[in-house]
């Protein structure tokens, strides 16, 4: 089943839905305490790859950038907190710029995620370590992120999976 | 499961082990020391076994944290910043542990004796 109207305006109105509900989700996870400060699922990503692998990767963008600059907007202001996530955004959509063009053949939707979490907690660690100027909490936390991006991602890659099949059968891909 | 999904994960979990070998190594012999850094300045202390205090630290805008140091642990007790993931950052005792406060510019950081498990994860 697939709704009336050209495909541009599908993509216009599924990619606004994508960015408020990671924009949502986003707002959401930060209720939830995590064992370790600093890490966090990254369910919003999920909404930017599904809208990778349903439009491409301008789509991507388009939800990461809106999510971040509205977040920006809406609650966390201009400040650090703000470059740390647009940061990890910017890093996170190079890696779909250097990944997605192996997707689906050679690479998961799962195996993506993982390598953009790891990408968007190192920029941001980057962008933590230049504020406090300290190479050492840089290379102190990269571990600590790795790991952390290998579960995250799987968990993000799969609700990617789920989000990307569900919007098909409502018509909306 | 893709060829490169394996290559990502086998990658992101050589890059942890660096934290594996640091949670599950002995513990570190020799004189431990803090290193406290707020923006420009910069303390070095011993610490000690059985030697306790704590310190109000101030960023000189209004900003407060108070470090509480007891033997060889360290932790923040108590801070005025909006996040308090320096508070939530809890105990750390282990050289190379840090523990930042990043809207008042402050990491606090134990410090091992030469050599060690610390040199290699560093």
């Amino acid at each position: 089943m697939a709704y009336p109207g050209s495909p541009k305006a599908r993509e216009l109105v599924t990619s606004s839905l994508l960015s408020v509900a990671a924009l949502a989700v986003n707002q959401l996870e930060g209720l939830f305490p995590y064992p370790l400060p600093g890490i966090k699922l990254g369910l919003a990503n999920a909404f930017a790859l599904s809208a990778f692998s349903l439009f491409g990767i301008r789509a991507a963008a388009a939800v990461n950038l809106t999510r971040v600059l509205l977040s920006g907007l809406l609650f966390v202001g201009f400040g650090l907190a703000f470059l740390c996530s647009l940061f990890g955004v910017l890093a996170a959509l190079a890696t779909l710029c250097l990944l997605g063009r192996l997707y689906p053949r050679s690479i998961s939707a799962r195996g993506i995620a993982q390598a953009q979490a790891m990408a968007f907690n190192a920029a941001q660690l980057a962008v933590v370590s230049t504020a406090v100027s300290s190479t050492e909490v840089f290379l102190h936390y990269l571990p600590v992120m790795a790991l952390a991006s290998l579960v995250t991602g799987l968990a993000t890659g799969t609700a990617s999976e789920l989000i990307c099949s569900l919007a098909r059968r409502s018509g909306l891909g | 499961m893709k060829r490169l999904d394996l290559v990502v994960a086998a990658l992101l979990f050589a890059l942890s082990f660096p934290l594996i070998l640091r949670e599950m190594g002995d513990p570190p012999r020799g004189a431990l020391r803090l290193s406290v850094i707020q923006g420009d300045s910069r303390l070095d202390l011993p610490l000690r076994e059985g030697v306790s205090w704590t310190r109000r630290i101030e960023d000189g805008t209004g900003g407060y944290n108070v470090l509480e140091v007891d033997g060889t642990r360290v932790r923040i007790r108590e801070a005025n910043c909006p996040d308090l993931l320096c508070v939530d950052t809890g105990w750390i005792d282990r050289p190379g542990q840090t523990i930042v406060c990043l809207p008042h510019r402050l990491v606090v950081r134990i410090e091992g004796a030469e050599g060690g498990l610390d040199g290699v994860s560093r």
